[in-house]
């Protein structure tokens, strides 16, 4: 016999599991709806009703037409995209390499290391001493300040490492036996069996990369380089805290605000979920070997 | 790895990160801060004022600090600078911004027009509001200085006068006293504005972007508080009648928000009840407002009219952006906003209603003066030429209202930004929307002292010439804007935020009103009483 929370549920369990799911669900796309639907309102009927509209009455492309029109958003849209791919793509194969090496227990010089990367992630440098590191290596004001200082995380190369001490050794040393060297053991027997941590661990750089913002604002200067992260948060602040400096700003309309949000949002959502099924697998796989 | 390698490293990293530090400190060979202090130097003279004689105006200004007003925009525009500003090289300014992101200077038609202007290719590095003060300190600590960094914005960074004194150039030389006279517009600044900036170890580092004598306002809905029969001269007992008659469903007679809940709003009370701006100066001796019977008796007032539901329930959350929406569509009737918010805030809210400022109420109100400049400019060590050509610069976006260099520093290309109204009046395009000074911030480099100039037209600007009349014959200053007080450097920002927080519990009842005495107290322990004797020193220095 089934034990009881195995069976069918009953009509009345049904429902409430069902109704519950609807609230949790709701709470979920409620804010996000309200964003889009705000972006899609007249600043008017922004302000008529307090910031924040559910549904517009008159839903216009209008703010998205001159956002894309002016162009600003347009090229920090690609800027991030580039940053983006590139940044993950060389942390992903840094991670990789590093991962690798450090997971291998005949590596001359491994523990310290791995001691070195530990103590970057136990001890973060404060944000002048990045600062002049970057102006003295001479990546001050250029894309690569967005990504060289972030190349490894060590959180992701912990996780990656983990993943390949897991891996079975009897199958490196077969491929050993076979002739292998360690660059086809890790591309043709260790990454097609480490898709999931890849994956995952290449989510968290992709992510991490879209959302930098605040470097951008440190590091680069000149604003026509910035990502989408660092321009929202330039349209969300703008004409805020004038009162003390006693200028009392314009602040862009709120619709123009969530405009900004939305684009900065889509290509993120629109990666998740391809992403995802490796999620899970992915970290708690790393994440049980130290 | 085992937990004992572990253990070591952290202890290592321990080692290294305290250690470091006090190291470079032990190094540095600093003077504490001493050295930027104005007493006991020989301090040089004020730049002279010298006003610009331009169009006349409608409303004359006054020595009380009234503004003129111009109810037209003058038809005739005079040339200000004649000569070659700059010599085509690149000028790298550090600046807020309050505005969104701009178009880059070759695709921006403002920007290039001003480039075009001043003969110099101007490279903004602009941060927001948010972040300013976090870009600053990295900038100042890096030593890779920008030709041209501002300061001020309500913000006072840590060992800002020390920096400035080893890092930035002494402009004694070239504004001191009638050297000035070299750039007419920056002659034009007014003195309060630079003894509101104040000197440096007795020299002149800055130049200050000036701001109109009234500080934060009350701005009102007119248009409610008539409807309800409030006097524009009202009393303490009929603004509280007021504000109980506008509280209706959905609706708040009094807008404050976290960051004006304790800042401007509770000092638009304090100076009703008559308390002194900030700090009062008895027989040489400095004393706080917070220690004056008068900010008590506005705190007890405040929290009578929370006690009465008058506030908006969100006052100690609500941003100060939200705040504006709610005020706008009428959620509530009056918010504390800078002195320049009167022109965005009428233009937002159009004919719908009359936005307002506020008269204070009390017999024995002191209306509170502001610091008479937004913040200042400082240059990187440079040459000698170097330094001129960044002070035409600055002359040049200086121009006072009634030239042809101030219609373009503010309004842009005609035609192209802005076109003529009915009088000439300036009427913006939709390019002039985002391609404007708020958004290639360059009037924080420099601007013309303000006039009282609405080119929306009606009878704004002459309620707000009215205010001015009324309000600033009986407004006082802060004694101690333009002095120098380590211990007001290092500590005030965050001893108030104690006395913010405090202030916030007392009038939403959480705490009782006499815990305001044990605050001061503490105040004063912590570093109030140490500001009040720094201050009294330069100011016995600076009056002597």
């Amino acid at each position: 016999m089934r034990p009881k929370w195995m069976g069918e549920p009953r009509l009345v369990t049904k429902i409430a599991k069902a109704l519950a799911l609807i609230v949790v669900v709701s709470l979920v796309i409620f804010p996000f709806w309200s964003i889009v639907a705000t972006s899609l309102a007249s600043p008017e009927e922004v302000i008529a009703n307090g910031g924040w509209v559910v549904w517009p009455e008159h839903p216009t492309l209008r703010i998205y037409e001159a956002l894309f029109q002016e162009g600003v958003v347009t090229r920090a849209l690609w800027v991030s995209l580039g940053v983006t791919v590139f940044g993950t793509a060389l942390s992903l194969a840094c991670t990789i390499f590093l991962a690798y090496a450090l997971s291998r227990p005949q590596i001359i010089g491994g523990r310290p290391i791995l001691l070195l990367v530990l103590f970057t992630f136990l001890f973060p440098p404060g944000m002048i001493p990045s600062y002049l590191v970057v102006t003295t290596v001479g990546i001050h004001d250029q894309y690569s300040a967005l990504i060289l200082p972030f190349v490894v995380n060590v959180f992701n190369l912990v996780v990656m490492r983990g993943f390949f001490q897991g891996l079975p050794g009897e199958l490196l040393e077969a491929a050993r036996m076979d002739g292998a060297g360690e660059w086809r053991i890790l591309t043709r027997v260790v990454l097609p069996l480490s898709k999931s941590v890849v994956a995952v661990v290449g989510l968290f750089y992709g992510v991490a990369y879209w959302n930098r913002w605040f470097e951008a604002l440190i590091y680069l200067n000149d604003s026509q380089k910035w990502p989408i992260g660092t321009v929202l948060r330039q349209y969300v602040n703008a004409g805020s805290g004038g009162e003390a400096g006693g200028e009392g700003g314009v602040f862009a309309p709120q619709s123009m605000q969530m405009a900004v949000v939305v684009i900065a949002t889509i290509p993120i959502v629109i990666v998740y979920p391809f992403l995802q099924r490796y999620f899970v697998r992915g970290v708690l796989t790393g994440a049980v070997k130290a | 790895m085992d937990r004992r390698s572990l253990l070591k490293m952290v202890g290592a990293g321990a080692l290294a990160t305290t250690g470091v530090p006090m190291l470079s400190a032990c190094g540095q060979g600093g003077d504490g801060g001493a050295g930027v202090a104005n007493e006991g130097k020989n301090l040089v003279p004020w730049p002279t004022y010298v006003p610009f004689q331009g169009p006349t105006p409608d409303g004359a200004p006054d020595a009380t600090g009234v503004q003129a007003l111009y109810k037209k925009y003058p038809q005739k525009l005079v040339q200000a600078v004649t000569d070659k500003v700059g010599d085509g090289s690149k000028i790298k300014a550090m600046l807020i911004t309050y505005g969104t992101p701009p178009k880059p200077a070759a695709d921006n038609q403002f920007w290039t027009a001003i480039n075009k202007a001043l003969n110099v290719e101007l490279e903004l590095v602009m941060t927001p509001e948010a972040d300013f003060v976090k870009k600053l300190t990295t900038v100042m600590a890096s030593g890779d200085l920008p030709d041209i960094i501002m300061f001020g914005a309500g913000y006072q960074v840590a060992d800002e006068q020390q920096f400035i004194a080893a890092q930035c150039q002494d402009l004694s030389e070239f504004i001191a006293g009638d050297n000035v006279k070299n750039y007419p517009a920056l002659a034009n600044i007014p003195p309060y504005s630079w003894k509101g900036m104040g000197r440096i170890s007795g020299k002149l580092y800055g130049v200050p972007i000036e701001r109109p004598m009234p500080g934060q306002q009350l701005f009102v809905n007119r248009t409610l508080l008539d409807s309800v029969g409030a006097p524009r001269n009202w009393d303490q007992d009929s603004y509280f009648a007021a504000m109980k008659a506008l509280k209706g469903d959905k609706r708040w007679s009094i807008g404050a928000s976290a960051a004006s809940v304790a800042g401007g709003f509770a000092n638009y009370h304090a100076y009703c009840f008559g308390a002194p701006n900030m700090w009062k100066v008895e027989g040489g001796k400095f004393t706080h407002t917070f220690s004056t019977p008068e900010y008590k008796q506005a705190l007890e007032f405040m929290r009578k009219m929370y006690e009465a539901g008058l506030y908006y329930p969100d006052s100690t959350t609500v941003s100060q952006n939200d705040l504006k929406t709610h005020f706008y569509n009428q959620t509530v009737a009056s918010m504390t906003d800078g002195y320049g918010a009167w022109q965005a805030a009428s233009d937002t809210v159009g004919d719908k209603w009359a936005v307002d400022l506020a008269l204070p109420y009390g017999k024995s109100a002191t209306p509170w003066q502001g610091s008479g400049r937004f913040g200042y400019v400082v240059f990187k060590k440079a040459p000698a030429d170097r330094i001129k050509l960044l002070l035409r610069v600055l002359n040049w976006l200086a121009s006072p209202f009634g030239t042809k260099e101030y219609e373009l520093a503010n309004y842009g290309v005609e035609g192209v930004h802005f076109t003529r109204g009915a009088e000439g009046a300036i009427v913006k395009t939709e390019l002039g929307k985002v391609e404007n000074p708020t958004n290639v911030p360059i009037k924080y480099i420099a601007a013309a002292p303000g006039v009282l100039y609405y080119p929306g037209g009606g009878t704004l600007a002459q309620r707000v010439y009215d205010y001015e009349k009324v309000a600033l014959g009986k407004s006082i200053a802060d004694p101690s804007n333009g002095l120098r007080s380590e211990t007001y450097s290092t500590k005030w920002q965050q001893l108030n935020k104690v006395m913010g927080d405090a202030h916030a519990a007392i009038v939403f009842g959480r705490r009782p009103l006499s815990d305001w005495d044990t605050e001061v107290k503490s105040f004063i322990a912590n570093g109030g009483d140490k500001m009040a004797e720094e201050f009294a020193k330069e100011y016995a220095a600076a009056n002597s």
